[in-house]
């Protein structure tokens, strides 16, 4: 288990959400400078959402992982959960769930280049939309676990 | 394909079974059912351990609202479970986050941590509820001789 694998794991899903055509086709572009990827992020966009324009939704923030041992005798291997946020501010939960079912079809037991792991599998855990306190945002919460194995 | 093999290829060898069975034969399955389920509980319990640990720092609230609860369950599949925030309902807005606050996870993460663990504890926790409850049978047994 190492901290390299979870960076680049966390660098092949950002990739492959980046590069999902239907997850594209639903987000804007990045809120970030130089950035002409689609909006999805590492770091979230604001510590504050509500202080972010309208046109800026829905966007998707990678969120925090866990790592656990899974190595073998002979090779070195880690399971991983990752946890995607995706936020909206579209009047029900319509669109925040269309988020999430594209995040699901562009992750969910498809193959994943991850530099110098093996990917074994990622499969969806855990689902869910909640209505944010502040009464404008939809918060869409989607869960994957990971099996990795060093090259 | 070769590492997805090594992955999986793992076998676990129970000595004894038998003997269990044969004990759990003569003890009632009742016993072996009430052992289980409390096995399950003391799991739940730890796993309550965990998450409490986790969010004591920030908020005591909301770690005193953790608690492990049976469930009623079929009799050979108990069920306990670890319930989060009914006195403290920003339980959820902690794990996930909202949107002017950062998720601070405290459940996966706690939930991940025990997982490794859990075969072993589950085995631990049997094996020490067993062993009293034999201890039991046997004073008993002896209390009933002297009579």
């Amino acid at each position: 288990m190492s901290g390299a694998a979870s960076v680049a794991i966390q660098q092949a899903i950002f990739t492959k959400l980046r590069a999902d055509a239907p997850l594209g086709a639903m987000l804007p572009t990045s809120l970030f400078d130089g950035d002409v990827g689609k909006a999805v992020y590492d770091r979230p966009p604001a510590s504050n959402y509500s202080e972010l324009a309208v046109g800026v939704f829905p966007f998707v923030v990678i969120g925090d992982d866990t790592a656990a041992e899974f190595d073998t005798d002979d090779s070195e291997g880690q399971e991983t959960t990752v946890t995607i946020h995706a936020w909206s501010r579209y009047p029900g939960k319509k669109e925040v769930k269309q988020v999430l079912d594209a995040i699901y079809n562009a992750l969910h037991n498809k193959s994943l280049t991850v530099t110098g792991q093996i990917v074994i599998f990622i499969f969806f855990e855990f689902m869910e939309t909640i209505a944010d306190p502040d009464g404008l945002t939809q918060h869409g919460v989607i869960r994957f676990r990971l099996l990795t194995q060093g090259t | 394909m070769a590492a997805r093999r090594i992955a999986f290829q793992t076998s676990m060898e129970l000595t004894g079974m038998e003997e269990l069975g044969e004990q759990f034969t003569t003890n009632g399955p009742r016993e072996a059912r009430n052992i289980a389920r409390a096995a399950v509980h003391a799991l739940a319990g730890r796993a309550r351990d965990v998450l409490k640990r986790r969010v004591a720092k920030r908020s005591k609230a909301l770690a005193k609202s953790i608690k492990a609860v049976r469930r009623r369950g079929k009799p050979d599949f108990p069920i306990s479970e670890v319930r989060v925030g009914h006195d403290a309902p920003y339980g959820l807005m902690l794990e996930f986050g909202t949107s002017d606050t950062r998720a601070q996870p405290y459940i996966v993460p706690g939930v991940e941590e025990l997982r490794p663990q859990m075969a072993q504890h589950y085995r631990d926790e049997f094996g020490a509820k067993y062993e009293k409850a034999m201890a039991r049978k046997a004073k008993a047994a002896a209390k009933a001789q002297k009579l």
